[in-house]
Parts: structure tokens; C-alpha cells; sequence
């Protein structure tokens, strides 16, 4: 599913995490000529201060950062005997969530807690600060389920349960 | 291979202008396709020009309500359809015009050919240097009447208003009037051309990214009964004699 933020009016080709490397595949690029036969002249691509062309892919030409963040179109243009062709993308850059943090930091529950009982509030750190937007799952999930952001138990404790548990949450895609 | 304009007269010649000078027109019932872009070589020109021809958003000298953009609105209404905000260069050539006799066109080749469209209105200009070579201000004949149904003169400030939409330099001249000139050859059949590229991308897909934390709990036991076992203590008997 694409994320909730978007360019205005318009779905973007590609949704690209801000944190890709220098080196990512983009997009594969086909050239074909206008007479069937081999297209052996050359690729571009703009901005060239983001992205360039690797064989017959275009890849980013430095690693994304969260100021990258925000709608634009790239180019690809195939140039041969003085003929030239553009394809564009429309490519969205996205922030990622970076940071799971809980309130308190750690928790402790009597072995007869009941189900539903409050355990840790959660908050999510996105990479250019805007607010999380997504989904939160937890685990183990037959003992532990989030409530919006609350993290509660899932099932009464038992004392079978006594003793230090690890709880994860995590961001859904 | 005909060409847009057959015949020019000038009342006079002038390089008192900085930008793009030439021809505003509407095409007619027909696509043409543009091959070659030209511009007029006046006694004394020595210097390069480039020649354009582009797609122009409508522009009005003086703002939109001056009275001189109300009379060129109305007269250009019904003439020509409403223009898009989509003003782009179409071609573009370098025309020299060193060592070519006065009074004949120059020409270059554009790069590819341009298409233009039945009723829709296009403008060509030449790029003009203030105080650089001369350039003419006078009246062209078309050589197909049947081609161009509105012949008028228009005045681009700078190149930027050939891209820059909202640009208030554009005027256009009473019909048959014109500057430079430039100048275009056209044909109505598709031409054919050599090979050339046509490209598309395929994007990758990039796995979502997602973060993790982990919340350490303690389940401690809790005191569940209390039971009291009493103490027994031994039993002393007194007695009194």
C-alpha cells in the first residue's frame, strides 16, 4: 500500500524511502529504436545532482537524506545521432520511521495482571519529523496487542508468566 | 517545399531590441510539419541568430484590462482557440547569416521535425541583439493563403518569454505586418525520419521501511495468602501452698 503522503493530485511512479544509498536501482530503462535495431548512443538522466544512469539503470548518484523529502519527476534521456528521448519519472521521497520509543522506558506487572492492562505508552520517530501515520504491531501477540498507542497485555498474567519478558513493536509497512 | 512567407517590404530597419522578433500565425484546416527555420538576411547582418519556433501562452502588453490587450483580445477571438499554458520551444536552429546575400532567406535544418497543429496558433522568432545586426519592420506575403488563416506580427521581449508564463510582453501588429522576419518551410506529410530512440523506465520497487523497539517487563509474583501457625508455649502451672 503507498504511503498516506503524497505529491498533490497525482500518484507517484516510484515512493522511495529518504534513506536509500548512493547506488540504489531506480528504474530499469528501455531504449528501443524507432527502426527496430540497437540503440547504441547515449543515457542522461536529471537532476544529475540526484541520480545517474548505470548501464541501463538509473540509480541514485548520492544517498537520499530527508531534505530530499517531497514529490518531483527525474529524467532519462536517450540521445543517438543527434535524436533524443525522454522518459520521466514521477518519484515520491518518503520519511521513514527511525525511532520506537515507550513510556515508561521499562514496565513491571503483577503475575495477575489483567487482559487489557496498560503496559507502556509508544511513540514513533519519523525521519523528518512529521508524524507517524502508520500502523503499530506487537509481539508476542498472544501476550501483548497495541491499543492505538498504547501497548496493553493481550490475556491475563499468570504466574507462568513471572519473570523479565521482552516486548517488540514495530512499525507496519 | 513551400515556405511561410514569399515577399517582404519594410518601411524601415531597426536593431533597437534585445530578444525575439517574428511572426504570431494560426495554422489551418491541415497539420504541417516544419523542416527548416530561416530568417531574413538584411545588408550589413554578420552576426549568428537563433531561430524559434514554440507553442506561446497568450500574453497581453500592458495587463490583462489595458485597453490596448481588450482590443487584441477581441480581435484575435474567434480567430484563434484558446492557447494552452503550455508555452514550449518546439525547434530550434542557429541561423548564420555571414556571407549569405541581402534580401535572401538563410536556413538551417531543425534537429527533428516540428509537427503543428490545425487551429492552433504557434509564434517563430528570431533572437535579436539591441545595437547588433539590422533587422526589418515592414510586410510579408504567405505563400499559402489556405495554410495560415491569421497572419500578425509579435514582439517576444526576452527569450524568458518564450518560458516564462504570465509574461506581460506580447503584442501582436495588424495583419500582414511583421519584423526580421523569420521564416519556416512546411510540408503536410509526415516526414520521414532516420532512426531514433524511444525510451521508458521500468521502476524498482523498494521495500518499506519499518523500526523497532523493545520494552523490557518485569512479571513479579505478589503475595497471594497469609497463614499464622501459632506458637506453642509450654504450660506453667502455679500453684500456692
Amino acid at each position: 500500500m503507498p504511503p498516506a503522503r503524497r505529491s498533490l493530485g497525482a500518484m507517484a511512479d516510484a515512493y522511495l524511502p529518504d534513506n536509500l544509498p548512493v547506488g540504489t536501482v531506480i528504474a530499469a530503462v528501455t531504449v528501443v529504436m524507432s527502426d527496430g535495431s540497437t540503440f547504441i548512443g547515449a543515457l542522461s538522466a536529471e537532476p544529475a545532482d540526484l541520480v545517474t544512469t548505470a548501464g541501463m539503470n538509473l540509480v541514485l548518484a548520492r544517498a537520499l537524506t530527508p531534505a530530499d523529502g517531497g514529490a518531483d519527476t527525474w529524467e532519462v534521456t536517450a540521445t543517438q545521432d543527434g535524436y533524443s528521448a525522454t522518459a520521466t519519472l514521477d518519484v515520491e521521497i518518503i520519511p521513514i520511521p527511525i525511532l520506537v520509543e515507550f513510556d515508561p522506558p521499562t514496565a513491571e506487572l503483577p503475575d495477575n495482571a489483567q487482559a487489557g492492562t496498560p503496559i507502556a505508552t509508544v511513540a514513533v520517530t519519523m525521519s523528518d519529523g512529521s508524524p507517524f501515520a502508520g500502523s503499530l504491531n506487537a509481539s508476542p501477540a498472544g501476550l501483548v496487542r497495541m491499543d492505538d498507542y498504547e501497548l496493553v497485555t493481550a490475556r491475563a498474567l499468570t504466574p507462568a508468566d513471572v519473570g523479565n519478558q521482552t516486548f517488540t513493536v514495530t512499525t507496519a509497512p | 517545399m513551400p515556405e511561410l512567407i514569399v515577399s517582404a517590404v519594410y518601411r524601415d530597419l531597426r536593431n533597437n531590441h534585445e530578444g525575439a522578433l517574428g511572426i504570431y500565425f494560426t495554422v489551418g484546416a491541415r497539420d504541417v510539419w516544419v523542416t527548416h527555420l530561416a530568417r531574413l538576411v538584411i545588408a550589413g547582418n554578420t552576426q549568428p541568430h537563433d531561430v524559434v519556433i514554440a507553442r506561446p501562452v497568450v500574453r497581453r502588453e500592458g495587463g490583462p484590462n489595458s485597453p490596448a490587450a481588450q482590443f487584441r483580445d477581441s480581435r484575435r477571438e474567434g480567430i484563434s482557440p484558446p492557447i494552452e499554458a503550455d508555452d514550449v520551444i518546439l525547434g530550434r536552429v542557429t541561423i548564420e547569416t555571414a556571407g549569405i546575400s541581402a534580401g535572401w532567406f538563410a536556413w538551417a535544418e531543425l534537429p527533428q521535425p516540428v509537427l503543428l497543429q490545425a487551429g492552433i496558433s504557434y509564434a517563430i522568432g528570431s533572437i535579436e541583439t539591441n545595437g547588433g545586426d539590422w533587422w526589418g519592420d515592414g510586410t510579408f506575403a504567405g505563400g499559402n493563403a489556405g495554410l495560415i488563416i491569421e497572419y500578425s506580427t509579435d514582439f517576444f521581449n526576452q527569450m524568458c518569454a518564450f518560458t516564462a508564463p504570465g509574461d506581460p510582453n506580447f503584442y501582436t501588429e495588424p495583419t500582414g505586418n511583421a519584423w526580421v522576419p523569420p521564416n519556416f518551410f512546411y510540408q503536410f506529410e509526415a516526414p520521414e525520419q532516420p532512426p531514433h530512440p524511444i525510451v521508458d523506465l521500468d521502476p524498482a520497487t523498494h521495500a518499506p521501511a519499518t523500526a523497532a523497539g523493545n520494552l523490557t517487563a518485569r512479571v513479579f509474583a505478589r503475595p497471594i495468602g497469609v497463614a499464622l501457625d501459632p506458637a506453642t508455649f509450654p504450660r506453667v502451672e502455679i500453684s500456692s501452698r
